[in-house]
C-alpha cells in the first residue's frame, strides 16, 4: 500500500465514522427526539382538562406492577389495529400515557392488554384473582401474588390495595375525558391536531358523528396504509364487537356520558360510534336481540344459515359444550354444581351465587351473562359467542334441575318444612302476612311488583334482585333474609321478623316469579 | 509505543507430531488469565440465565410449582434470565474473546493488565451479581433488556467506559488504513454502546409514557444490533480466517457489510412500536430501515459463507463448527427480523410467541453459537487449559437440536395465537392454544442445558493443552490449502504465520517497520487477512 492509497483509505474510513456517528445521532434525533416533540404537541392538544395523574397508592401499586415484571405479559398498549381495538377498545394516545415514568407498553401479550383493565372488574375480584389466579380462572398461567395478602385473598396487605388501585385507575382518565377524548383522533384534520394548541379543549370537544375524516392514525401522520384500517364495521363475523350492535348505542339507561366513544370510519363510510373502553368494562344496557333470541326461542343465533331467507330453522343448543364453557368459566366462583363454593369464591364480597338454588328465566341469564352484574365480581361475558353464552345459561339452568332430583336438596329443605310446619298458620293467612310485609319492607329496594325497581333501588351499588325474573329455593330465600346478603345492602331481617313472617315473606316472594312462557323446553 | 511493550515468551505445550516442546513468542502477551477467569466466569453465569429461563418455561405450564416466593416470580426471573444472558454470558465471554483476539489483531497489547482484572471485578462483582440480587428482590426497572436498577446501570457505563479504554487505544495505535474487520466491528460495538446504553437506561424514567416509549424501542434494537452483533460477528469474522487458514472472501464486502450495518441498525429501533401512537413516519423509517437490514445481511452472511468454503456446514474444529452455525442463524434471524417488522405480518404476529421465538433465535442461536465458538476458539489456544473434545462435540449437538426445536415450538406457538386473536374467540384461548408448543418449548430445555453443561465440561476437563493438540489433527481437513501444521514449530502462531505469508500481504506486511521479521509481535496474525487483490 503506497502513501498515497493508505491516505485515501484513513480519509474515508475517517469520513465513514463521522458519519455513523451521525446516523447514530440521527437515529436518536429522527426516531425519539423528533417523535417526543410531536407527541407532546399532540398531548398538549388532547388532554382534557381535568386529566389526572395517579394517587400515591396508585403511584406505589404502579411500582409493585413494575417490578414483578406484570408488562411482561400483560401490554398497556392498545395499538391503532383492528384485532386489538375489537378486543380492548379505542387505541392508547399519547396524553394517556403522560405521567407513566416508565412507560409500561410492554412487547409481549401472554395474558391480555391492560391498559383500559379499570372498571372491567370489581376490587373484590382482584383481590382474589392476583391472590389465586386459577381459582377464578382455571386455566390462567398468571402467577400467584399471595405474598402481597396476610394469608387470605380478603385480608390485602397494603401493597395488594396499592397495586389494585393501580390496576383500577387504568383507562380512568379516558373513561373520565368522556366521548370527546378521541374525538380529535377521527374529526379533526392533522393540521389542526399537530399545532400547539391554544384551544386545546375546544378540540377535544370538537362534535362526534360529523366526521368523514379517514384519518385514525394517531395525529399527525398520514393516512393508514389500507389494509389497516378503516374497521370493517359492516363484516359482522370477523369483528367481536360487531356482533353487539344495541349495545353500542346509548339507551336511555346508559347516559352517553358515561360511554366514551370514538368514531371510526367504516369501509362504507359511515361511522359508528365505537366505546374507549372494552366492552366488558360496561355493566349496562340491552342485551342484543340475537343473544335473546337464542335464549327464549332456541333460533340461531348467527342468522346466517336461517336468517337469510326469513324462516329461521331449529336451533339446538350444545348443552355438552354449556357444560365445558360453564367448567371452565364459571365453576372458579359458582362451583362445579353451582352451589357458589368454588376455589375463587372466598374472597368475593358479595358471594357467588347459589346458581342450584335458584331458578331463572332465560332473560335474566342473558342479561347476567351479557352485562355481568354490576357491584359484584361477576363480569360481563360479552367476549363470547352467542350460541355459547346460550349454552352457558342451559348449563345453568340445568344445576338446578339436577340439584332438585338430588336427595341432597331436599334433606336441606328441611328446615324451611319445619318452620312451615311449626308456625301451623293457615295458608291464606300466610299470603296475606307475607303480601303485608313486603309491601311495607321490601317494596322500597325490591319493587311493588318485585321487578327489582323500587324507588330506593337506584341508590344501590348492588341492583336489587327481580323477584319476577328468579325464584331463589325456600332454603336460599330464608337464608338471605334472615341473614342478610353480604356485601350488599341486602338487611338481615331476622331481629325484626319472627321465624313464620320470615317464611310468609318468602313463600309470597315465590309467587312474584313470572317463568317463561315455554316452560323448560328440555324437560 | 510500538516496540515498548516487551514480547513475553510462554511456553506452550505445544507437542504435535514432532513431540518437542518448544520456546516460542507469541505475537503480543495474551492475558491468559483474564481469558480463563471471563471464560469461567461466562460460563457460570450462563447456566445460572439459563436455569431461570427454564424454570420460567416450567412456570407457564404449572404457574403455581415454585410456591409464593416473590424473588421466584416470573416476572423477577424473566428480569434475571434476559440481563443474565446480555451481560453475564455474553458480555463475559466476549471479553474473554477480546483478550485473545486482540494481541493478534493488532499486534498490541491491551491498555493494562490491572484495568483488566478491575474490568472483571466490576463486571462480574459490581454488575451481575448484584444486580440479580436487586431484580430478584424487586429493585428494578421495567424497561426491556434495561431491567437492572439506575445504579446498576452506573457500573455498567463506568464499566462499558473501562472496556472502551482497555480495548479500542490499540486498535489505533496504526493507522485505520489497518483495521480488518473484526478490529471495525469491536471498536464500534464497544464505543457505540457505551452511547447507547445511557439511553436505554436513564431516558425513559425521565421521558414519560409514548415519548419514553420511542428511546426503550431504540434501546431495544441497539442492546442487541449495537453490542451483541458487532461483537459476535467481531468473533465469526475472526474465528473462520483463524481455523480455515484463508482470509476472508472478500475485503470490500466487509467493509461494506460493516458499515451498513452501523448505519442502519440504530434506525430499526421503532419496529417495535409498530401501530402504535409513535408517529407513523418514524415506524415507516424504522421498517425501512428493517427492510434494509435484510440486505445488509445478505452481503455479510454471504461473504462469510463464501470464507467458509471447503470447510463444510459442521467443520471439524469445534469452534469454528459454532461460529458456522451462528452464521447460518445470523441469516435466519435476520431475514425473520425484516420480514416482521412489515407492516402485514406485524398487525398478526406482534405480541405471540413469534417474537419470543425470534429472540431466542438472536440470542441463544446467533449471539450464543458465536460467543461460545469464539469462547471455545480462544480457549482451545491456552497452553494450559483442560479441553475435551468430545464433551464440546456433544455440546454442539445439544445445542443444535435444542435451539432447532425451541425456536420451532415457539414459532408454530405464534402462528397459534396470532390466528386466535384474529378470530373473535375469547383470549383464554390463546393461552390454551400455546400450551402443547409451551411443554415443547419446556421440553427444550432438556438438550439446551445439557448442552451448556457440557460446553463447561468441555472447558473444564481432559487433558491440559488437549485444545492446541486438537488444532494439529484437525487442521488437515479444516483447510486442505494450508500447509501441514505438523511442521510447524507450534500450532497456534507459526502455522499462523506461514499461512498467512501464504496468502496476502497482510496489513502488518505492509506495515513498514513493524514488518520487519525480527519483531515477533508485529508478525501476521491468523486472523484476518486481506484478500490478495486489494495488495495490488
Amino acid at each position: 500500500m503506497n502513501r498515497a492509497t493508505a491516505r485515501a483509505l484513513r480519509l474515508s474510513y475517517g469520513a465513514a465514522g463521522v458519519a455513523s456517528l451521525i446516523f447514530f445521532a440521527l437515529s436518536m434525533l429522527l426516531l425519539g427526539v423528533w417523535p417526543g416533540r410531536v407527541l407532546e404537541r399532540e398531548t398538549a392538544a388532547m388532554t382534557p382538562p381535568h386529566a389526572l395523574g395517579l394517587t400515591a397508592s396508585e403511584q406505589r401499586g404502579r411500582i409493585i406492577y413494575g417490578r414483578e415484571g406484570c408488562a411482561y405479559c400483560h401490554t398497556q398498549q392498545i395499538r391503532f389495529a383492528e384485532t386489538d381495538v375489537a378486543r380492548f377498545g379505542a387505541p392508547t394516545q399519547a396524553w394517556e400515557t403522560q405521567f407513566d415514568y416508565p412507560h409500561l407498553w410492554g412487547t409481549r401479550r401472554i395474558g391480555p392488554d391492560l391498559a383500559r383493565a379499570g372498571a372491567v372488574h370489581p376490587d373484590d375480584w382482584h383481590y382474589a384473582h392476583l391472590y389465586a389466579p386459577r381459582a377464578l380462572v382455571p386455566e390462567s398461567v398468571m402467577p400467584a401474588y399471595a405474598a402481597l395478602f396476610d394469608g387470605a385473598p380478603d385480608r390485602p396487605r397494603q401493597t395488594a390495595r396499592d397495586l389494585v388501585a393501580y390496576l383500577q385507575s387504568l383507562g380512568r382518565a379516558r373513561e373520565l375525558a368522556g366521548a370527546g377524548a378521541s374525538a380529535g383522533v377521527a374529526s379533526s384534520p392533522p393540521t389542526a391536531r399537530s399545532q400547539p394548541s391554544a384551544h386545546g379543549a375546544a378540540d377535544i370537544k370538537a362534535p362526534v358523528g360529523t366526521s368523514t375524516d379517514s384519518t385514525q392514525m394517531p395525529p399527525p401522520t398520514q393516512a393508514p396504509p389500507p389494509t389497516q384500517m378503516p374497521m370493517h364495521a359492516a363484516s359482522d363475523a370477523t369483528m367481536p364487537t360487531s356482533r353487539t350492535p344495541t349495545s353500542r348505542t346509548p339507551t336511555s339507561r346508559t347516559p352517553a356520558s358515561r360511554m366514551p366513544t370514538t368514531m371510526l370510519p367504516t369501509s362504507s363510510g359511515a361511522a359508528f360510534v365505537l366505546n374507549a373502553s372494552p366492552a366488558r368494562a360496561r355493566r349496562d344496557g340491552d342485551v342484543p336481540v340475537r343473544l335473546t333470541t337464542a335464549l327464549e326461542s332456541g333460533l340461531p343465533a348467527t342468522g346466517a344459515s336461517g336468517g337469510a331467507n326469513g324462516t329461521h330453522a331449529p336451533f339446538a343448543i350444545d348443552i355438552a359444550r354449556g357444560r365445558l364453557l360453564y367448567a371452565r368459566n364459571c365453576a372458579g366462583c359458582h362451583g362445579l354444581r353451582g352451589e357458589g363454593d368454588g376455589p375463587g369464591a372466598a374472597g368475593l364480597r358479595p358471594r357467588p351465587t347459589n346458581l342450584a338454588a335458584r331458578e331463572y328465566t332465560r332473560a335474566r341469564l342473558g342479561q347476567a351473562l351479557w352485562n355481568g352484574v354490576a357491584g359484584t365480581a361477576m363480569p360481563a361475558w360479552r367476549d363470547h359467542a352467542i350460541p355459547d353464552l346460550a349454552a352457558i345459561a342451559e348449563a345453568v339452568r340445568e344445576l338446578r334441575l339436577s340439584a332438585s332430583e338430588a336427595p341432597a336438596s331436599n334433606a336441606s329443605n328441611a328446615a324451611a318444612s319445619a318452620v312451615s310446619t311449626a308456625s301451623a298458620t293457615s295458608a291464606a293467612s300466610a299470603a296475606t302476612t307475607g303480601a303485608r310485609i313486603y309491601a311495607v319492607s321490601c317494596a322500597p329496594c325490591h319493587g311493588e311488583t318485585g321487578g327489582g325497581d323500587g324507588y330506593a333501588a337506584r341508590e344501590l351499588r348492588v341492583a336489587p334482585t327481580s323477584f319476577r325474573l328468579q325464584r331463589a329455593d325456600v332454603a336460599a330465600a330464608l337464608h338471605a333474609v334472615r341473614d342478610g346478603v353480604e356485601g350488599t345492602q341486602m338487611a338481615a331481617w331476622s331481629s325484626r321478623l319472627t321465624d313464620a313472617d320470615l317464611l310468609a315473606t318468602v313463600q309470597f316472594v315465590r309467587t312474584l316469579f313470572q317463568p317463561d312462557a315455554g316452560g323448560d323446553r328440555r324437560h | 509505543m510500538t516496540s515498548a511493550v516487551p514480547a513475553r515468551t510462554e511456553e506452550a505445550g505445544a507437542r504435535g507430531a514432532g513431540g518437542e516442546a518448544r520456546l516460542l513468542a507469541m505475537p503480543a502477551p495474551v492475558e491468559t488469565l483474564l481469558i480463563q477467569a471471563h471464560g469461567l466466569a461466562a460460563l457460570v453465569t450462563l447456566l445460572l440465565s439459563v436455569t431461570f429461563g427454564i424454570v420460567m418455561s416450567i412456570q407457564l405450564l404449572a404457574p403455581d410449582i415454585t410456591g409464593s416466593a416473590p424473588w421466584l416470580g416470573w416476572g423477577r426471573l424473566r428480569y434475571a434470565h434476559t440481563q443474565g444472558i446480555m451481560l453475564g454470558w455474553l458480555g463475559n465471554a466476549f471479553f474473554a474473546f477480546l483478550y485473545h483476539a486482540l494481541p493478534t489483531l493488532t499486534g498490541r497489547t491491551i491498555t493494562s493488565p490491572r484495568l483488566g482484572r478491575w474490568l472483571f471485578g466490576l463486571w462480574n462483582f459490581a454488575i451481575v451479581a448484584p444486580g440479580w440480587v436487586l431484580v430478584l428482590a424487586g429493585f428494578s426497572q421495567p424497561l426491556e433488556w434495561a431491567e437492572f436498577p439506575l445504579i446498576i446501570d452506573a457500573i455498567v457505563v463506568v464499566a462499558l467506559a473501562l472496556a472502551v479504554i482497555q480495548f479500542v487505544p490499540p486498535f489505533f495505535r496504526r493507522g485505520p488504513e489497518y483495521l480488518y474487520v473484526s478490529g471495525w466491528y469491536i471498536v464500534a460495538g464497544l464505543i457505540f454502546t457505551l452511547f447507547a446504553y445511557p439511553m436505554g437506561n436513564l431516558v425513559p424514567e425521565l421521558v414519560p409514557g409514548a415519548r419514553g416509549a420511542a428511546f426503550s424501542g431504540l434501546w431495544i434494537h441497539d442492546a442487541i444490533g449495537l453490542f451483541v452483533t458487532p461483537l459476535a460477528l467481531a468473533i465469526i469474522y475472526y474465528v473462520i480466517p483463524a481455523a480455515t487458514r484463508r482470509p476472508i472472501y472478500s475485503h470490500a464486502l466487509s467493509m461494506i457489510g460493516f458499515w451498513l450495518l452501523l448505519f442502519v441498525y440504530p434506525l430499526n429501533g421503532t419496529h417495535h412500536y409498530v401501530f402504535s401512537v409513535i408517529p407513523m413516519e418514524a415506524q415507516r423509517v424504522a421498517i425501512a430501515a428493517s427492510t434494509l437490514l435484510g440486505v445488509d445481511v445478505l452481503i455479510v452472511v454471504g461473504n462469510l459463507l463464501l470464507s467458509l468454503r471447503g470447510a463444510g456446514l459442521f467443520p471439524r474444529e469445534i469452534g469454528l463448527r459454532f461460529v458456522a452455525m451462528a452464521t447460518v442463524f445470523y441469516l435466519i434471524v435476520s431475514i425473520q427480523g425484516a420480514l416482521q417488522a412489515q407492516m402485514s405480518i406485524n398487525r398478526a404476529l406482534h405480541f405471540s410467541d413469534w417474537v419470543v421465538g425470534h429472540a431466542h433465535l438472536a440470542m441463544l442461536g446467533f449471539a450464543t453459537f458465536a460467543a461460545a465458538g469464539g469462547l471455545i476458539h480462544a480457549w482451545q489456544r491456552l497452553p494450559h487449559a483442560r479441553y475435551n473434545a468430545r464433551a464440546l462435540r456433544h455440546a454442539f449437538w445439544l445445542l443444535f437440536a435444542g435451539v432447532i426445536v425451541m425456536v420451532s415450538a415457539l414459532t408454530l406457538a405464534g402462528l397459534a395465537e396470532a390466528r386466535t386473536w384474529q378470530s373473535d374467540v375469547p383470549w383464554l384461548e390463546s393461552v390454551r392454544v400455546a400450551r402443547p408448543y409451551w411443554i415443547v418449548r419446556a421440553l427444550s430445555a432438556i438438550p439446551l442445558a445439557g448442552g451448556f453443561i457440557a460446553l463447561l465440561v468441555g472447558l473444564s476437563t481432559g487433558p491440559r493443552g488437549a485444545g492446541l493438540r486438537a488444532i494439529a489433527t484437525d487442521d488437515g481437513s479444516a483447510a486442505p490449502n494450508a500447509p501441514n501444521p505438523l511442521n510447524a514449530s507450534n500450532a497456534s502462531s507459526a502455522s499462523n504465520a506461514s499461512a498467512a505469508a501464504l496468502t496476502l500481504p497482510t496489513p502488518a506486511a505492509l506495515s513498514g517497520p513493524a514488518a520487519s521479521g525480527t519483531d515477533r509481535r508485529a508478525a501476521p496474525p491468523s486472523a484476518p487477512a486481506r484478500p490478495p487483490t486489494e495488495a495490488s
